[in-house]
């Protein structure tokens, strides 16, 4: 019998009905492949698969964007809880101003002089004399109430800070900590 | 057909019942195709593994239920070639003379060698000669179409052929 013959006819013979028994686990890791989602309870590397095939899953999408929802509602919530409002009235003598110009300055260090302050909000003071800043942070601030501009006031009155002393032009610098206070302000006479 | 068509329908439904029952059907066949065309046992695995999750994965394109033997037996062994491809170096043999090997053995001397003995044997041989003995002598694939799947002239299949031929010859005088 040639070579060529026996050698291919006998591998051909022996291995067409060659049929080893197929690895222990073969299943498992093939079923894990097929089904990442199905795990086994209280196995580490269940929870593992089980996460991953969550975390890949697109039922996962609309829990993120509710998550995301929520977490924007929260920081929405605390962003506005830790904002304050500044109010009160203006007077000239006994008497509310009519119309004028509230500025408020963001005092960054109390030992700084006034003319280092920062201009961060003004806000129209009503014919009522009534003035309001909001969504103020934690902080401490001078306001300054300036008449309108050619208002009978402005011939009587300086423009002038919360609490200023006529004398010294020295002003109180206002503290706010988690609260919403109200400061009327008296103009200084001239 | 190792299975009934109405496990086919399961595993078309994802339940693993089904598929369960179709590798337990063509494992042992499949196996033996894996550790035909690897290098060691762990290879085999390996290939195994990949090659029934594709399987299961594209079954939805199987046309015929009744080939599904050969479709199955087609993607293991795609499976394997696809896991060699990068070791597969073929070299071109223009000059070489196919001629008839010295017959030396005879039926009853090989017969004495195990299967695992004549396993350990093919996967001894480089890639390329295993991977084309494999699919000529044993999946009865021709010169065409193995020079097609690997990418590869025919001329050098039947290179590769040959000296996988003269690899075993000389590797068999030694044993037997």
């Amino acid at each position: 019998m040639q070579e060529k013959d026996t050698i291919e006819e006998y591998y051909r013979k022996a291995f067409t009905e060659f049929e080893p028994p197929p690895p222990e686990q073969a299943w498992d890791k093939i079923k894990a492949g097929i089904h990442p989602l199905e795990t086994k309870k209280g196995s580490i590397e269940g929870f593992k698969k089980g996460f991953a095939g969550f975390y890949h899953s697109r039922n996962l999408y609309p829990i993120l964007a509710a998550a995301a929802m929520v977490l924007l509602l929260i920081m929405i919530y605390f962003s506005y809880s830790n904002k304050h409002s500044i109010r009160g009235h203006a007077y000239a003598g006994e008497a509310r101003i009519c119309m004028g110009t509230a500025y408020l300055f963001k005092v960054y260090d109390k030992a700084k002089p006034l003319d280092t302050v920062k201009l961060i909000r003004s806000v129209l003071v009503d014919n009522n004399g009534f003035y309001q800043f909001s969504g103020i942070d934690n902080g401490h601030y001078l306001i300054r109430i300036n008449p309108l501009a050619g208002s009978e006031i402005t011939r009587n009155y300086i423009p002038s800070y919360y609490n200023q002393d006529s004398a010294s032009g020295e002003a109180m610098v206002i503290r706010i900590q988690n609260e919403d206070p109200t400061f009327d302000i008296h103009l200084i006479p001239k | 057909m190792k299975v009934s068509a109405e496990v086919l329908d399961q595993c078309l439904l994802n339940d693993p019942r089904g598929q369960e029952a179709l590798y337990k059907a063509y494992a042992s066949i499949m196996f033996g195709i894996c550790l035909r065309y690897s290098r060691n046992r762990m290879e085999a695995e390996d290939i195994l593994q990949e090659g029934f999750i594709k399987v299961f994965k594209n079954l939805p394109q199987l046309h015929s239920k009744e080939s599904i033997d050969g479709w199955i037996r087609r993607i293991m062994v795609n499976t394997a070639l696809n896991y060699y491809t990068k070791q597969l170096k073929f070299q071109n043999e223009v000059s070489l003379k196919y001629e008839t090997l010295d017959a030396t053995f005879q039926e009853d001397a090989l017969s004495k060698l195990s299967y695992n003995e004549l396993l350990r044997i093919l996967q001894g041989l480089p890639a390329g000669y295993r991977t084309v003995f494999n699919l000529f002598v044993i999946d009865g694939y021709n010169h065409k179409e193995i020079s097609e799947m690997l990418g590869i002239s025919e001329n050098t299949s039947k290179s590769q052929l040959w000296r996988a031929k003269a690899s075993l010859k000389k590797i068999l005088t030694r044993i037997l």
